[in-house]
């Protein structure tokens, strides 16, 4: 048992109070999070000074913190982007208000036949619908696929990260693929809630 | 909060709703969105030889404000000069349909849209340019 208890530094990244890499994967971090989470364990320290328990809980908290935020890899983008970029908010605006131009056209083609099953339902159309549910059961196939890789892609970002790639670079595109996911996700929540 | 009268009355009668050729050498297309909400919006311009806004349509993808906020900006810019219509700012259209502050960002993607297919009609206008000039050069030469 560490004897006094060393609070954790808070300015670190998650990344460093975990003590992971950019691109760690599930077991790494798991890990990690199990050895510290033992390590804070309030429970371990009821008997210690008010100081030291006080310590061991903010910093059980913070452990859970990092590890929840850090697992997925959408809420991993976000956070190296909010950290990185937190001081020059006006860098982010110009890429975020960028994403691909092609994936515009698709989420607004789908759009109109999204539009147009649900007229053909209000007015019982059924040959209407039945002609077009074949083409957005498709989309949704597409979109899903489509949404499936984005968790990819930023997993390769990551390891570029940790490749000591260009950071600025790297950060536009996690920027891209976090707002290409927003629009992903919100064409399926409509699909799923149109096509049930 | 529920939509003012001016966006339901945007939202259920929307102006200028469609599209124009996209390759129409007068048409500049903008297209925009929120990555936050998923919203897109694509607004066009049709632009005669001397610069003002003769139409514009608009299509949107997304909630009640941000298709009442294009709609507007379609009925704003028309007769505008490239120039005017560049100077339309955002709060003329939270101010005209009463936007409650979440949906500010309604009436950014809108003055986004105007920007971005006027940026898009002059960037086709400079490639007209430079292909003409190239057409040239071997005769020229």
């Amino acid at each position: 048992m560490p004897d006094p208890l060393q609070p954790l530094s808070s300015t670190a990244s998650y990344f460093e109070l975990l003590g992971v890499s950019v691109a760690a994967d599930d077991a790494a971090l798991t890990r990690r999070f199990h050895i510290l989470s033992r390590l804070y364990h309030p429970d371990r320290w009821a008997t210690a000074d008010a100081e030291t328990q006080t310590t061991a809980l903010d910093s059980s908290a913070l452990v859970n913190d990092a590890y929840r935020t850090l697992k997925d890899p959408f809420t991993r983008a976000e956070y190296l982007l909010r950290r990185e970029r937190s001081t020059r908010p006006d860098d982010t605006k110009d890429s975020a208000a960028k994403p691909p131009q092609e994936l515009f056209a698709q989420v607004l083609e789908l759009q109109e036949a999204l539009m147009e099953y649900q007229e053909a339902r209000l007015d019982e159309e059924k040959a209407t619908m039945a002609r077009l549910r074949p083409t957005l059961e498709e989309a949704k196939g597409e979109f899903e696929a489509a949404y499936a890789g984005l968790a990819d892609k930023l997993r390769a970002l990551f390891a570029r990260w940790d490749a000591g790639d260009d950071r600025e670079t790297l950060l536009d595109e996690l920027a891209g693929i976090s707002g290409t996911r927003g629009y992903l996700r919100r064409v399926l929540t409509n699909l799923n809630g149109t096509l049930g | 909060m529920p939509y003012s009268e001016k966006v339901i009355e945007h939202y259920e009668n929307p102006r200028n709703v469609g599209s124009f050729d996209k390759s129409d050498p007068n048409v500049g297309t903008g297209i925009v969105g929120a990555p936050e909400c998923g919203d897109v919006m694509k607004l066009q311009l049709k632009i005669n030889d001397q610069g003002v806004i003769e139409d514009a349509k608009f299509k949107t993808f997304g909630c009640g404000s941000a298709i009442a906020s294009s709609s507007l900006a379609t009925e704003m810019v028309k007769g505008k000069t490239l120039e005017e219509a560049l100077l339309i700012k955002n709060t003329e259209i939270v101010q005209e349909l009463a936007l409650p502050p979440v949906k500010i960002h309604c009436s950014v993607l809108a003055e986004d849209a105007i920007k971005a297919a006027i940026h898009d009609f002059q960037a086709k206008q400079a490639a007209k340019a430079v292909t003409s000039v190239a057409t040239r050069e071997p005769v020229a030469a």
